[in-house]
């Protein structure tokens, strides 16, 4: 696997905001950096697991506009929570998707 | 088949196997919950090796990262069959290891083991050609 050049993560979380329009369900999301690429965070209503899985799609959608990075996507259903706090997963260096803004 | 590649479906089995007994007999270890969330934990790395196993037999190759184990997921038939199943593993499993508050119900569990691993095992097992172990 080759070494991938950077993209940045302003460029990054405005595309994820835009794929983002089209789900119904999301409440929240953040992206952040890793060592090798981006975690992308989304923060949903409850729903059950099949509905979560279809979401992991969102990560081929970011691999189109972005062939050469790489993406782990954390979906944060408070289906699978007893007390679901996001600021306590969620890396506190990441940075919030503007949902309302790109609407 | 290659020996490591039979160790890596037969770990993967074990894993698989130790899920099941979680969901099964998680409600008679004495905790104050069942400790089903670690059967996402458990069922994803039985997931890893299947990958493993069938990136051994085919291309010799041994992934060093998750991220590079991802990368020919996302990009090799069959493993991209898949790739939805393992990814929701992956975020799940990632959950229960570092998650405060991260919890599965019974059927929750199930359907980890039942549906989405039950995808990759029966995906990798035929590209094998042999029968879940």
């Amino acid at each position: 696997m080759a070494v991938v050049p950077r993209v940045s993560i302003e460029k990054v979380g405005k595309v994820f905001a835009t794929e983002l329009r089209a789900v119904d369900v999301v409440r929240d999301a953040w992206v952040s950096t890793t060592a090798d690429g981006y975690d992308l965070w989304l923060l949903v209503q409850p729903i059950d697991l099949a509905a979560e899985r279809d979401l992991y799609a969102l990560v081929d959608r970011m691999y189109e506009q972005f062939p050469s990075a790489r993406f782990s996507l954390h979906v944060l259903n408070p289906a699978t929570f007893v007390n679901l706090v996001p600021e306590s997963i969620v890396p506190s260096q990441a940075r919030q998707v503007g949902l309302r803004a790109s609407a | 088949m290659k020996p490591e590649t039979i160790q890596h479906v037969e770990t993967a089995a074990r894993n698989r196997d130790l899920a099941r007994a979680l969901i099964n007999q998680g409600s008679g270890m004495g905790l104050r919950t069942p400790p089903f969330e670690w059967v996402a934990g458990v069922a994803f790395y039985s997931a890893v090796h299947y990958v493993n196993g069938l990136l051994w037999e085919w291309r010799s190759i041994k992934p060093d990262t998750h991220t590079e184990r991802n990368w020919y997921l996302d990009n090799h038939p069959p493993l991209s069959a898949f790739k939805l199943d393992y990814r929701l593993l992956n975020s799940h499993g990632w959950s229960a290891r570092y998650a405060p508050g991260y919890r599965l119900l019974p059927h929750q569990a199930q359907a980890l083991v039942d549906v989405n691993l039950d995808q990759i095992e029966a995906t990798i097992c035929s590209a094998l050609g042999i029968s879940p172990f």
